[in-house]
């Protein structure tokens, strides 16, 4: 499920940065990526944060441009990325027939769903891999298309799409103090 | 390079233990799992939002019951099970699964506890693991000596508890993406 590193390190690769992926894509693509990531400001608090990292990370995003999920998340990793630029290198691949043994082995409760991220270690080996939605945007999701038989206890957030920036946030932070504290890695680096 | 398919998990699923079965394994480790399970109070709150849960979710441990983190986060994850019916909770022995494990390494290591978690039919949704973001940054701040605590990192006395919530947010979000799958809504006409 969270693949081999060579493997990710060949798809990531192929990838591009957000920039240069968005710019291909069809104009009327393109503004949702560009909206949100107008949205996605990293405050102060974050950008602390993303600083202190000293362990380098790949993250590698498959994503459908056409996707509303996909230009959100994409939007935020780009900005906590671009962040902390020394240590975090991002790239997407679209989600087409080209990438197909990716997708395929990829599938969500039984479906090719967008976007999946895997976050990955210096070396490329896969840390963490996580897809389709957040859980703010599920609870979202599950209080419109449900009513109260959602189940949803939560306050809706404040900022639903700044929610998402957190989401993100937190499991590239958890996946950072995952490689900070890894033996394999402070021997490495002898820290 | 392949990744986890439902018939690979079938097989496992159905070869791994309840919480009883597993923890009588070996009795002399199985004690503080034990201890901690009675430590683990979930809130109203948390009841409520568990009680709440109506499609069946398939949820595999991969753990040592030897392990220091197995140990710690495998009680929560039962009285996370405990609170409904639906969370079919099944623990299984790292080392009894090499293949399986081969294609769930993390940071290029066989870590555990590592999670899958499955709709009802094992197709697989999400894999977590080994720890969760409170429990790092408990431990960033213990072993690397930093002398102001981190924003929002958790005392000892603290860690279980938001540990726990850690994983019921994941527990709420996979629920979340079952009840809303379209797959799922048409074999349950819901």
């Amino acid at each position: 499920m969270l693949h081999e590193a060579a493997f990710l390190e060949e798809h990531f690769k192929s990838g591009m940065e957000m920039e240069p992926f968005v710019s291909m894509l069809p104009f009327d693509q393109q503004a949702s990526w560009v909206q949100r990531h107008g949205q996605l400001e990293l405050n102060e608090q974050q950008m602390e944060l993303l600083n202190s990292f000293t362990r380098d990370m790949k993250i590698l995003c498959l994503t459908g441009p056409w996707c509303g999920d996909c230009a959100l998340q994409g939007a935020a990793l780009a900005r906590i990325a671009a962040g902390q630029p020394d240590r975090i290198q991002l790239r997407f691949i679209p989600r087409d027939d080209s990438y197909a043994e990716l997708i395929i082995s990829s599938m969500i409760n039984a479906g090719t769903r967008v976007p999946v991220t895997w976050i990955m270690a210096e070396d490329f080996e896969p840390c963490a891999r996580i897809g389709d939605r957040t859980l703010s945007r599920y609870r979202s999701m599950a209080r419109k298309a449900l009513g109260p038989a959602s189940g949803v206890l939560a306050d809706p957030p404040e900022d639903p799409v700044r929610a998402v920036l957190d989401e993100m946030l937190d499991e590239v932070e958890r996946v950072q103090w995952m490689l900070r504290l890894s033996p394999r890695l402070r021997e490495k680096h002898g820290d | 390079m392949r990744g986890l398919r439902s018939h690979d998990l079938q097989t496992v699923f159905q070869s791994a233990s309840d919480w009883e079965g597993y923890l009588a394994s070996d009795p002399e480790k199985a004690a503080p799992w034990r201890t901690l399970l009675q430590d683990i109070q979930l809130s109203d709150e948390q009841i409520q939002l568990l009680n709440g849960f109506t499609r069946t979710m398939r949820v595999l441990m991969i753990s040592g019951i030897w392990c220091g983190d197995c140990v710690r986060q495998g009680p929560a994850l039962e009285a996370i099970a405990r609170a409904n019916p639906c969370i079919d909770l099944r623990f299984i022995d790292r080392d009894a699964i090499p293949e399986v494990m081969s294609r769930l390494s993390i940071n290029g290591g066989q870590r555990v506890p590592m999670v899958v978690f499955m709709a009802e039919d094992m197709e697989p949704v999400s894999v977590a693991g080994d720890r969760t973001l409170n429990y790092y940054r408990h431990m960033i701040n213990s072993k690397l000596g930093i002398s102001c605590p981190m924003p929002g990192a958790a005392t000892d006395d603290g860690m279980i508890r938001l540990m726990t919530q850690d994983w019921i947010d994941e527990f709420e979000r996979v629920h979340l993406l079952l009840r809303l799958s379209g797959r799922l809504r048409q074999i349950h006409g819901d």
